[in-house]
């Protein structure tokens, strides 16, 4: 009922929604993780988790590099938190996020 | 066999077994799996029957544990047990009248346990027994024997004023189940990383049942069946809620549990979703609002809570009045549909304006601000889920940005408050079983809590204990 005044930058919001999931996921693995994450990206790509949205391979590769095999596992379950939005501009980060 | 009932004694175990106990009854039967609480059982009903001077001697007859594993296990025992009084096959007299003995059966033979349990019963009128375990006892017996011996020991109890609690691990019916007044089945199932523990009244002669299914934990080694009272008992005097201060960057939920659960309360900036079962009261999670609420303006801080459209202002109102000052409450502000001054209305953005206009007029001092909106009915405005998110995202930062704690109820049918649950800082869920309120903290996780309403300080409360 509060809502219908937000017609707007659709895109804006659902990058922002995208990486807010991310960043919750990797806080949920371990609370310390977010650093090391948002440090390996910044470091290889110049980049952050808010841009995860428009580069999901800078964040599966940072994936990947800290926690090995058991990245899959992370990449997962943000693909599922992603879907849960039911959002059609989010199938393209999905299906680039690998697994 | 009357019991002195103790003045606002409300323990859940005597409010189930004392009727029993008071009637002419002389035998129950408790059986469950290896690891279900049958001694636990047992034991707190020895206590129990002590305490209420319904038994004067008490015997514990142990197959397979000693007096001081026992005591490891439940030191709450030492209470009512004591060292002197272990008995053996050697020395079955030497206990004290009056007190609680434990009888080492491990090394004996069950005929010589049978002796010893007759003549504790014949010399001791109006004593307890506990025969942990009747199978193990029984095994040595073939089936005639089994049932004879069953029967003396059940005619001798009834005839000495005496009961005797039979504790079994075989899930099968046998011929005790059907010599004993009363049975119980305790279980235990794993789902969801939670160990639900279900207590079961199978018979209890004489004895009304007004629920035959409850819900139990073993927390702190004692049997603790979980209160289902879904109402609050009337006031006739409301104290101010006590608030309690917690530490720094964090803001207390006002129950010491669920800080102590949460690590210190709601930290600074949180959004905190609570999912609630459809079948759940309103009173559980407005209990839970208004100690957050009335810890909060009790602290300096406000509240801003958004009323859904089908709930009047004074559902929250009539759980804070009365417990926080008059000049307190006017750091509590209602938006709602029957309000007075600034209702909301069926403009949806006009009511978006309501509300952030008066955020903003609270945030112009630096007092914390607790917040809480019913997602289902208030904010799922729309059937763009884009919309419903950029709310909340808008929301969320500043809630963040301010440090305050924004508390979003929805039920369980919301499937689409996926968005809220993935990035929320704090996901509690309400439920019910057997009647039983449970509140589970998935993030953190944190386990699962069975809930009890309470006005124990004169105001509406809720008290959790831990499933284990």
């Amino acid at each position: 009922m509060l809502l219908e005044k937000f017609e707007g930058d659709f895109d804006e919001t659902t990058s922002d929604m995208v990486s807010q999931i991310v960043a919750k996921t990797i806080i949920d693995v371990g609370p310390a993780l977010l650093e090391q994450v948002n440090t390996r990206i910044h470091k290889n790509f110049n980049s952050d988790i808010s841009e995860c949205f428009e580069h999901p391979q800078y964040l599966n590769s940072a994936l990947k590099d800290l926690f090995g095999d058991s990245f899959l596992g992370i990449v997962q379950t943000i693909k599922l938190r992603v879907e849960g939005l039911g959002l059609d501009d989010t199938k393209e980060f999905v299906s680039m996020l690998g697994v | 066999m009357q019991l002195v009932k103790q003045k606002n004694k409300t323990h859940v175990l005597e409010k189930v077994f004392a009727p029993y106990f008071e009637g002419k009854s002389h035998s129950l039967l408790i059986k469950g799996q290896p690891g279900t609480g049958k001694t636990t059982l047992a034991l707190e009903l020895l206590d129990m029957l002590k305490q209420n001077g319904l038994t004067n001697m008490g015997f514990y007859v142990s197959t397979r544990t000693s007096f001081n594993s026992l005591c490891l296990q439940y030191p709450w025992a030492k209470r009512f047990m004591h060292s002197e009084n272990i008995m053996s096959f050697l020395n079955s007299n030497s206990y004290s009248s009056g007190s609680s003995a434990v009888i080492d059966a491990r090394m004996g033979t069950a005929d010589g346990l049978q002796d010893l349990v007759i003549n504790a019963l014949t010399t001791n009128k109006n004593s307890l027994i506990i025969l942990d375990s009747w199978d193990s006892l029984a095994k040595e017996f073939d089936s005639n024997k089994r049932i004879k011996m069953e029967k003396s020991i059940g005619t001798i109890s009834e005839t000495q004023n005496g009961c005797v609690i039979f504790i079994s691990e075989e899930p099968a019916e046998s011929t005790v189940d059907y010599l004993v007044d009363g049975v119980v089945t305790l279980d235990r199932k794993k789902s969801d990383a939670v160990t639900m523990r279900t207590m079961s009244i199978d018979k209890m002669r004489a004895t009304e049942i007004d629920k035959s299914q409850m819900v139990y934990t073993l927390y702190d080694s004692h049997f603790n069946i979980l209160n289902n009272s879904a109402q609050h008992k009337y006031l006739n005097e409301k104290k101010l809620f006590d608030p309690i201060i917690t530490r720094p960057g964090y803001i207390s939920s006002g129950n010491s549990i669920l800080d102590d659960i949460l690590d210190g309360g709601f930290e600074s900036g949180s959004v905190v979703f609570l999912e609630l079962d459809q079948s759940l009261s309103d009173v559980i999670p407005t209990t839970i609002l208004s100690n957050l609420i009335s810890n909060t303006i009790r602290s300096n801080g406000s509240a801003l809570v958004v009323a859904p459209p089908d709930k009047p202002s004074t559902n929250i109102t009539k759980f804070v009045d009365g417990y926080c000052s008059d000049s307190e409450l006017k750091n509590l502000h209602i938006l709602s549909y029957d309000s007075d001054s600034s209702p909301l209305t069926m403009d949806p953005q006009k009511n978006y304006d309501i509300f952030n206009n008066k955020y903003a007029q609270l945030k112009k001092n630096a007092f914390p601000t607790v917040i809480s909106i019913d997602y289902g009915k208030t904010i799922q405005g729309t059937t763009n889920p884009k919309k419903t998110n950029q709310f909340l995202m808008n929301q969320m930062r500043q809630i963040r940005k301010n440090n305050d704690v924004c508390m979003i109820t929805s039920t369980t049918q919301q499937t689409d408050s996926s968005f809220c649950k993935s990035i929320c800082d704090v996901h509690m869920n309400l439920s019910l079983k057997h009647g039983s309120v449970l509140l589970q903290t998935l993030r953190p996780f944190s386990g699962t809590f069975g809930m009890s309403l309470s006005v124990e300080n004169n105001y509406p409360q809720y008290e959790l204990i831990k499933l284990v």
